[in-house]
């Protein structure tokens, strides 16, 4: 202990802040608490998302705060004028900036993006008087020797500093305000909590800044260092209940870390005052906090037990589902084969007929027959399609492979076919090639996937032609189908393949389609390691179907 | 949001810096600021003193 020439005793002081000269625990509690608490948060945020701007922001107004923080402890620990007059002097320095980082990040906050670059240029130049007058008489006229307090004489810039305080503060209340009537509903709770959090460490820093310095009372000025612990647990309820930045549990954490502080912090205080006053303003954060937080964790089992049942609902409802498409599938191949039966003798006995086995027959007699042969030979390709379906569902498709040539069995399909062609009043151009293209493949029903191709562009085309190429690279084989058809709408390009798909147009021109032909086309290509590939360039346009099968050497 | 170059925030940081190692050079290296002492209202350049000041001081 020292005693100096006005009989003020001065005890030494470690790192800066540690000495007997801080006569009340208090200091060191407020200073220390908040200033781990805030760096530790700022740090743990910017380290779960060091991409985001918002904790970017976070950190540098918590980095800030802290140094702000720690200068402020060497103001009440150092009696050194040299460091007095520095330290006092961040103190001037930071303070705005603490209040710009915090509105920066409270805009960032609630517009989820950048601020303008006319609202940074407002935000520097309220900082710059400060940054560039501090080191001038205007930031400390001199250092006070005349009684105990070692404390420093303030320029006019500090005035200037609480002027920018309130100013922001006031700002950060009415941008809060304005904005609050903007946001969709769901926004609204996150954006009052955090609006709410920085306004509060606002105010109460600036209380604590401007009371202090008028009064010359700094020990009631302590209390406005509580507004960051205040803020931080606003900030960090925000985190757990709106799920800002993505982070889980950072409540309780940070609630823990917090209780290690406090209960440390206790073990140093002597007075039994200062203990009463450390586990009230710790009871009163514990409680709001901690209040706000088993709502938070009960909300979340609440949901998971939600989501639990849910899940389970779901798989049975799969596992009925999958039941009742077996069944399905059942009932269609039965069905089928029910019905198949008497098709075929229908279309045999009208064959009869009108090849004359039973007689000669009127003409009227034989134009209803023909119509009936028309229809049941229809009937016997649906059936057909719904027996393919439920086989290829069923996995008892049997694929009979073979080698043979591609372009000979295109040739094959569209000598059968013609007759439609031409009464379809299409032209037809072919391309095929001399050598052979071998491929090996069940012959029966890739001639089918052609078929259905090649009859599909028939249908679909009023007027032009079709024209149909064979070809080979290297390892695949390639039939193309193309017309001057309707087209297809790339909208709906997607669900060709589906089952009992039918794009809009397609329903206008052909009523008989049942949305099956492709998506059995596809199934049976791709069971040959295939693919059918379809190619438009918008409705009215046409189409190009390829019809892809590796190629056998 | 992602940062997009944010260099606003490293932009204060600079000027922060450059404004405390003034300071720091102007107080901490050269003492240059005045004492007001108890016996005298009249401001003293204390560069001749400080270093009194500190000795009685501490």
């Amino acid at each position: 202990m020292i005693i100096d020439t006005l009989g003020c005793e001065w005890g030494a002081t470690t790192f800066l802040i540690f000495s007997s000269n801080v006569f009340g625990a208090l200091v060191y509690y407020s200073h220390l608490f908040s200033l781990i608490t805030a760096l530790g948060l700022g740090i743990f945020v910017y380290a779960k998302n060091p991409r985001s701007l918002i904790s970017e922001l976070f950190l540098a107004l918590t980095l800030v705060f802290s140094l702000w923080v720690f200068s402020d402890t060497v103001l009440w620990a150092d009696a050194n004028p040299s460091h007095i007059m520095f330290f006092w002097s961040l103190t001037i320095l930071l303070e705005p900036v603490i209040y710009v980082l915090g509105l920066y990040f409270l805009a960032v906050y609630i517009k989820n993006d950048d601020i303008s670059n006319r609202f940074k240029f407002l935000l520097i130049s309220l900082l710059l008087p400060t940054i560039l007058l501090v080191p001038t008489k205007l930031g400390i006229l001199g250092f006070d020797y005349t009684n105990c307090d070692r404390e420093v004489i303030e320029g006019l810039l500090v005035y200037y500093g609480y002027f920018v305080e309130v100013i922001i503060s006031l700002s950060a209340v009415i941008y809060s305000i304005r904005s609050y009537q903007k946001v969709s509903k769901e926004k609204k709770k996150p954006l009052v909590f955090m609006s709410l959090g920085m306004v509060l460490f606002f105010f109460m820093f600036a209380w604590g800044n401007i009371v202090g310095s008028i009064s010359e009372d700094w020990t009631l000025g302590q209390y406005g260092l509580f507004g960051m612990p205040i803020l931080l647990a606003f900030f960090t309820y925000t985190i757990v209940r709106f799920k800002t930045f993505n982070i889980k549990l950072i409540g309780t954490q940070a609630l823990v870390v917090v209780l290690w502080v406090t209960l440390s912090a206790i073990l140093f205080v002597r007075k039994i005052e200062d203990v009463r006053v450390i586990v009230a303003l710790t009871l009163i954060l514990f409680l709001i906090v901690g209040i706000l937080l088993v709502r938070s964790v009960k909300r979340e089992v609440e949901q998971r037990e939600h989501i639990e049942k849910l899940a389970g609902d779901l798989e049975r409802a799969n596992e009925k589902l999958k039941e009742l498409d077996q069944l399905k599938s059942e009932f269609l191949s039965l069905a089928t084969h029910q019905i198949r039966a008497p098709l075929t003798a229908i279309k045999g006995y009208s064959s009869m007929l009108l090849e004359g086995n039973f007689g000669v027959l009127p003409q009227k007699a034989t134009d209803s027959i023909q119509t009936i042969m028309k229809s049941c030979q229809n009937l016997i390709n649906i059936v057909a399609d719904f027996l393919n379906i439920s086989r290829i569902e069923q996995g008892r498709m049997v694929y009979e492979k073979s080698i043979f040539n591609l372009a000979e069995l295109a040739k094959e399909v569209l000598n059968e076919i013609k007759p439609n062609i031409d009464k379809a009043g299409l032209i037809l151009e072919t391309k095929m090639p001399l050598e052979e293209i071998k491929v090996n493949a069940d012959r029966g029903k890739i001639k089918q996937v052609v078929e259905n191709i090649v009859d599909n562009a028939i249908k679909y085309t009023v007027h032009g032609g079709i024209n149909v190429s064979v070809f080979a690279d290297k390892e695949t084989a390639k039939v193309t189908v193309k017309d001057s058809g309707v087209g297809i709408d790339p909208n709906e390009m997607n669900k060709l393949f589906n089952k009992f798909s039918r794009t809009k147009d397609a329903s206008k021109i052909s009523v008989t389609g049942t949305g099956l032909g492709l998506y059995i086309a596809k199934k049976m290509t791709e069971a040959h390691s295939g693919d059918i590939k379809v190619f438009s360039e918008g409705i009215g346009k046409g189409t190009t179907f390829t019809i892809e099968l590796p190629i056998t050497k | 949001m992602d940062k997009k170059n944010n260099k606003f925030i490293d932009l204060i940081f600079v000027l922060i810096i450059i404004s405390a190692v003034i300071v720091f050079v102007r107080y901490i290296i050269f003492f240059d600021f005045i004492i007001y002492n108890s016996e005298s209202s009249i401001p003293e350049t204390p560069k001749d003193q400080i270093n009194e000041t500190i000795k009685i001081g501490l």
